[in-house]
């Protein structure tokens, strides 16, 4: 089973680092092997939570009295849908992180463009009505703490402080990882 | 079915915001490598931060629509 999945996605992969090539990012085999492995975890995760939404929608069909079914079926979607998302970025983000050798500041532009990525996929959340304005709230108020960490890393290197910019830095990863904790949990609702 | 597809909008409308900032940052750093830069310009820190202060502005806007619809 496991060697007719490598078979049918060993083309894909292919043409995907094929087309990472052509814009620039030459992955060695041992990245490709390891973006193969997240790729295949986080493929592995939505199936997961896919299968849950699907049971949540049949046992919500099954007893539409109960009160909770609409929270659990489709509109359960838009949460797995967030999910994805999350699961999409950190395959993007972990693919650029991948690549080639990058500086401080590569690595802490890449830091706050992942946490623009999270935000967005939050507000895109709340506009939906698949996360509440309090959720929503929440997700700000970590965002922005996470945002200053991010600050303060960007200002301890400009200040020459390269060791307390790599200090705030790895806060900063922390504090967006706890984030996209929170938010899945808050999906997973 | 009708309830399927406004998901699958949402989803859509998902994975393009998530592209898209993921993809902002790649030419920034495509430009910076080629030039032998190890840094980014004021220009190129003020998109990445810039970008990063409009999604949160977003995202306070959204909270606060919610909130009012009762959401």
């Amino acid at each position: 089973m496991q060697l007719s999945w490598k078979v049918i996605l060993a083309p894909i992969f292919g043409a995907f680092f094929g087309w990472l090539a052509s814009h620039g990012i030459d992955l060695t085999p041992d990245q490709q092997a390891s973006f193969g492995q997240l790729f295949v975890a986080g493929g592995a995760t939505v199936v997961t939570f896919l299968g849950h939404f699907w049971h949540e929608k049949t046992q919500a069909d099954a007893a539409p009295a109960a009160g909770s079914g609409k929270q659990g079926g489709w509109a359960s979607l838009g949460f797995l849908a967030a999910l994805l998302t999350l699961v999409v970025m950190c395959l993007m983000m972990a693919c650029l992180m991948a690549c080639a050798t990058l500086s401080f500041d590569e690595d802490l532009a890449s830091a706050y463009t992942a946490h623009t990525a999270v935000v967005n996929a939050a507000t895109q959340a709340v506009t939906a009505g698949t996360l509440s304005s309090t959720q929503g709230q929440q997700v700000l108020t970590m965002a922005q703490s996470s945002r200053a960490l991010l600050d303060a890393a960007k200002a301890a290197e400009t200040a020459g402080n390269a060791s307390g910019a790599s200090n705030e830095l790895q806060l900063a990863s922390s504090a967006l990882s706890a984030l996209q904790t929170f938010v899945n949990s808050e999906v997973k609702k | 079915m009708s309830a399927i597809l406004p998901a699958v909008a949402d989803a859509l409308d998902l994975l393009v915001a998530a592209a898209q900032a993921a993809a902002q940052i790649v030419p920034i750093i495509k430009q910076a490598q080629a030039e032998g830069r190890t840094s980014l310009t004021a220009d190129e820190w003020a998109q990445v931060t810039g970008s990063d202060d409009s999604a949160e502005a977003a995202l306070s806007a959204a909270c606060a629509a919610a909130k009012a619809k009762g959401q």
